[in-house]
């Protein structure tokens, strides 16, 4: 039962993953509206403009780190399923061999739990790329917060243009803070098998 | 690795087939799975051979959260459909499998217990995946003596398991059929020899005439869309099965 527990929670790391990642996308988005928007608020919105560059850089940089992420998640997920498959064949062998001492079957046997060992030693090296790959996106999303709370600074600076660019700069806080919650609950059912 | 492709959505009903790896040893036959989603809810169609069940699962967690798959449907007994089946277990002891009454007795030997099995009767029957009513089709015979495709009647997309099946050449790996012609040039030998009946082949073709079909999604090959699904099921009324040619012997 040990690879099927592993398998729900890459499931759920790779789901947690999968949440931020379409954040990241809106934050894209976001970004771009942005720009064009305080382009046409013009002078009024100058401060803005500046930060709204950032904060397309920001999203560029969030965007490469979310497709490592999502990269190295697809391939842990492919690894356990792996490794779910043949501890399933693993479990058979030894149950056929209950009660059996041919030499040749213990040996298979010998083999094939060493090959679950080998197995079991990548699945946490990945793991370990996993979590340092979390740690960065942490690490990036929190720039993010900084440039959010700028922006709000600077909308109120716009002129006529600042209901707009206070909802967009409310919108892209509101997407920004709901990176962090995501990124924690994958890392903490990383620490179950780290 | 196996790719999930959306190939319907309308709101948060959806069909993904989960096809063509090319890592995929020669000796495998290649199979496609169907998702279909609605309302978070998921069903899977013919979830595969157990050798190819990591690049299924791998591929299955980019279109959706495994966790919402309530519900395996094996259009037959072959192992390329089901033999998977243990795994799936693993993952979620309480998944249902419907599939036809005839194999209840046999598909546990790839896994399950007597609470897995929803038998399908003969005649078919309605599936329910959180309100969306799925038909299970009878395809008797064809090529299995206990055999149902899968109708949703919403997305006027069948699921035809073996039914327009195509070995296709390496350089065809579109999802869609594009060369009609040249498709079912390489899906006449496998239903000549492997559909057993005409009489039956003729029910099924008179039978799925009478549904509005925008796509046909066999279990190999690529999906029929628009005409092409007409014009595969008057081809096959057409064709002569049951044929015993191409032995290796």
């Amino acid at each position: 039962m040990g690879a099927t527990n592993d398998l729900l929670l890459i499931v759920r790391i790779n789901e947690s993953i999968k949440s931020v990642v379409r954040l990241a996308r809106k934050i894209n988005i976001l970004a771009l509206n942005a720009i064009l928007l305080s382009r046409r608020a013009g002078s009024v919105a100058l401060g803005y403009t500046v930060i709204s560059n950032e904060l397309r850089l920001f999203s560029r940089e969030l965007t490469l780190v979310m497709n490592k992420l999502t990269a190295v998640s697809n391939d842990a997920v492919q690894v356990v399923s792996y490794q779910c498959r043949y501890n399933h064949i693993n479990e058979l062998m030894n149950a056929t061999s209950l009660g059996i001492e041919l030499p040749v079957i213990q040996h298979q046997l010998l083999a094939s739990d060493a090959k679950l060992g080998q197995m079991s030693k990548e699945l946490q090296e990945r793991y370990g790329h996993l979590k340092s790959v979390l740690v960065d996106a942490d690490d990036n999303s929190r720039f993010g917060t900084v440039i959010s709370r700028s922006l709000k600074i600077e909308a109120t600076y716009c002129g006529a243009f600042a209901p707009h660019l206070t909802q967009i700069a409310s919108e892209f806080g509101e997407y920004i803070d709901g990176i962090p919650p995501l990124l924690n609950e994958a890392k903490l059912y990383m620490q179950k098998k780290l | 690795m196996k790719c999930a492709k959306l190939i319907y959505q309308e709101g948060d009903h959806t069909w993904h087939v989960i096809a063509r790896d090319p890592s995929k040893p020669d000796f495998l036959i290649d199979t496609n799975e169907y998702l279909i989603s609605y309302k978070q809810q998921s069903l899977l169609t013919d979830p595969g051979g157990l050798e190819i069940f990591p690049s299924v699962f791998a591929a299955l967690c980019s279109a959706t959260n495994p966790e919402n798959i309530v519900a395996l449907f094996a259009s037959h007994q072959d192992p390329d459909i089901i033999s998977s089946l243990s795994m799936w277990l693993e993952f979620n002891e309480k998944l249902p499998c419907y599939l036809s009454w005839l194999w209840a007795g046999f598909i546990p030997h790839f896994g399950g217990d007597k609470n897995t099995f929803v038998p399908i009767p003969d005649e078919g029957m309605t599936i329910n995946l959180n309100g969306l009513g799925l038909q299970a089709v009878p395809a008797h015979y064809l090529h299995s003596s206990g055999n149902f495709n899968l109708y949703d009647p919403t997305a006027k997309i069948l699921f035809s398991g073996d039914i327009g099946a195509a070995l296709l050449e390496p350089d065809m790996n579109d999802i869609f059929v594009r060369d009609f012609d040249r498709v079912v040039r390489c899906a006449e030998g496998f239903h000549r020899r492997w559909m057993g009946s005409n009489e039956a082949k003729l029910a099924w073709c008179e039978r799925v005439s009478k549904l509005k079909i925008d796509m046909m999604c066999p279990q190999h090959g690529a999906i029929f869309q628009g005409a092409d699904v007409e014009r595969f099921i008057n081809w096959f009324a057409e064709l002569k099965v049951g044929v015993l040619r191409g032995s290796p012997n």
